[in-house]
């Protein structure tokens, strides 16, 4: 790049997103230790390796086929929904597995912007991916089989919810041009896809053993480590700083777009529409707030569910965050963590499902919540600087809730759980369940540590030293 | 012999890849697909093995207690207590 204050916007923007990604980072450490915390002592490697193994293989995936689906699929599906799905078609370059841009180069086609981009653009929406395969993760603890998981982890990380990012949370895609959807800090193209495919996965899964009695009255698995939890919970609220940021792009000349003669700049939000940092400070630490706040009355002081509720109260503001006051981001996510709780509860004693985090409801119902509730905040606000495009309102948002929890999230879920129980590949054994899923690796531990310890008393009396 | 770059003294604003063996992208994506599926296929074998293994292994009740005994243990005092009661 020749002119140093475009260099200057390039290399920003690009070290802007390599930060996000370092504190997004964090969301997945948050997850892997508030699963572990939660599950039972006999559970917590293969609850860890579960969870850890999202990492390279969404990657791997996400890097062969899902960045191509989310430029390549804003319109439909290829050959099954929108006639022109693929407006960019093989000209999509930067996103194919063997594109150049894909690797390390300088300049493209004589720009520089796409060669310092992409690989952290990539990584961005990477991490969002990872974070929708962990909120699944969660739900299923203790009864699932590992390459179960993995494989379910790769439909919703590089498949689904790369889908609804094209169609929803893209500044051409078609649920914002038809609908007027506006999902700013993902509510539902993240958190109600996720809840809805942790549900799809549960529906077929089961309850772990024990979870119900015999009448259908719910028992408290108790997690072992609720310390775990607790640093797991504030280590996802740290990582949620760089996922709130790695939905805006932080310097954009929206002037042209606007209409103005002169230059704009500006920070968006996915759409390209503006907003600002600061906003999205205000209203995450006030929808924060909110959500602690109604978790604590309505749970009466239970800490899961609290720390839960703070999760809640930003997932159900989230959709509007870029544009809400703080004050309405606080009440909103206040009101949507009432839905959360009574929610959860309602469906665990109705249809016996055996949520282990509290998943589904938080990211699932929250989100949902999320979105319905910026189309009545925002109703009339344009969806984008395009002309045409549908205005945000409350059916558009409706109907863009259901597509993300029921159409994207729960029944690619339900089938792919349905294939996989069919094989016989879903869950574990009932007599390793109750043996416990860490399996010879931890009971060979114990053995070890055991007869560690007694050597040591032996060879210590023999000593004389005790 | 050289696998791409052969000097940084030229029209950088000109230059694009600067990785090895360009040309090949199309090959490496290929093989990595297909390293991906068999990986899968690989762990599942490994699972299934695994697994007719353990729950063989816990067919006997007394296996299926000691492990459970032993899953739940909060120590090593709690594992030896186990073991001095037989499981």
């Amino acid at each position: 790049m020749e002119d140093q204050l475009y260099a200057l916007t390039t290399i920003f923007t690009e070290v802007y997103y390599w930060i996000t990604v370092v504190f997004m980072f964090l969301i997945h450490v948050g997850f892997c230790m508030y699963e572990v915390g939660a599950s039972r002592r006999k559970n917590m490697m293969h609850t860890l390796m579960k969870n850890t193994m999202v990492i390279p293989l969404v990657t791997v995936t996400f890097f062969y086929f899902g960045w191509y689906i989310y430029f390549g699929w804003i319109n439909g599906i290829p050959g099954i929904i929108g006639a022109d799905a693929m407006p960019y078609g093989l000209e999509n370059n930067w996103s194919q597995p063997w594109s150049p841009l894909m690797g390390a180069t300088l300049n493209s086609e004589g720009d520089g912007y796409w060669s310092h981009i992409n690989g952290v653009f990539w990584a961005a929406f990477l991490l969002f991916s990872w974070t929708a395969a962990s909120i699944v993760s969660g739900a299923v603890i203790e009864r699932i089989r590992s390459g179960a998981f993995w494989i379910l982890a790769v439909v919703i990380g590089s498949f689904t919810w790369i889908i609804d990012a094209a169609w929803g949370w893209s500044p051409d895609g078609w649920m914002v041009r038809v609908l007027g959807y506006h999902d700013a800090y993902a509510s539902g193209v993240i958190h109600a896809i996720a809840g809805g495919f942790a549900l799809g996965v549960l529906v077929v899964l089961g309850p772990r053993i024990g979870k119900f009695a015999a009448d259908g009255t719910p028992r408290n698995i108790v997690p072992h480590n609720p310390w775990l939890v607790t640093v797991g919970l504030f280590l996802i609220y740290t990582g949620f700083w760089g996922f709130y940021v790695a939905c805006n792009i932080p310097i954009l000349d929206v002037g042209a777009m606007a209409g103005m003669e002169g230059s704009f700049f500006s920070t968006t939000n996915i759409y390209l529409t503006p907003t600002t940092t600061s906003a999205i400070t205000f209203n995450f630490l006030m929808s924060l707030s909110g959500g602690l706040m109604m978790a604590y009355l309505i749970s009466k002081g239970d800490a899961f569910w609290t720390y839960s509720g703070g999760l809640a109260g930003v997932i159900a503001a989230s959709s509007g965050n870029d544009l809400y006051h703080p004050i309405q981001a606080m009440f909103i996510a206040a009101l949507g963590v009432i839905v959360v709780y009574k929610m959860h509860f309602w469906v665990e004693r109705k249809f016996k499902i055996d949520d282990a985090v509290g998943a589904v409801a938080v990211h699932g119902y929250g989100g949902f919540f999320g979105v319905v509730a910026a189309g009545f905040m925002l109703w009339g606000y344009p969806s984008s600087f395009t002309e045409g495009y549908a205005a945000i309102n409350p059916l558009g948002q409706f109907i863009g809730a259901i597509i993300m929890f029921f159409v994207l999230g729960f029944v690619p879920a339900y089938i792919v759980s349905k294939i996989l129980n069919g094989m016989g590949l879903l869950r574990i054994p009932e007599r390793i369940e109750l043996a416990g899923l860490d399996l010879s690796e931890f009971h060979d531990r114990y053995l070890d540590e055991s007869e560690v310890a007694a050597a040591e008393e032996e060879e210590g009396r023999a000593r004389g030293i005790i | 012999m050289s696998t791409g770059l052969t000097t940084w003294n030229q029209n950088l604003a000109e230059v694009s890849e600067i990785y090895p063996f360009v040309g090949t992208e199309m090959i490496l994506a290929i093989a990595a697909i297909a390293s991906w599926i068999i990986w899968h296929l690989i762990q599942i074998k490994m699972e299934n093995k695994l697994i007719a293994e353990e729950d063989a292994m816990y067919q006997d009740k007394d296996k299926l207690n000691a492990a459970r005994h032993l899953a739940n243990a909060e120590s090593i005092s709690e594992v030896a207590k186990a073991h001095a009661e037989g499981y």
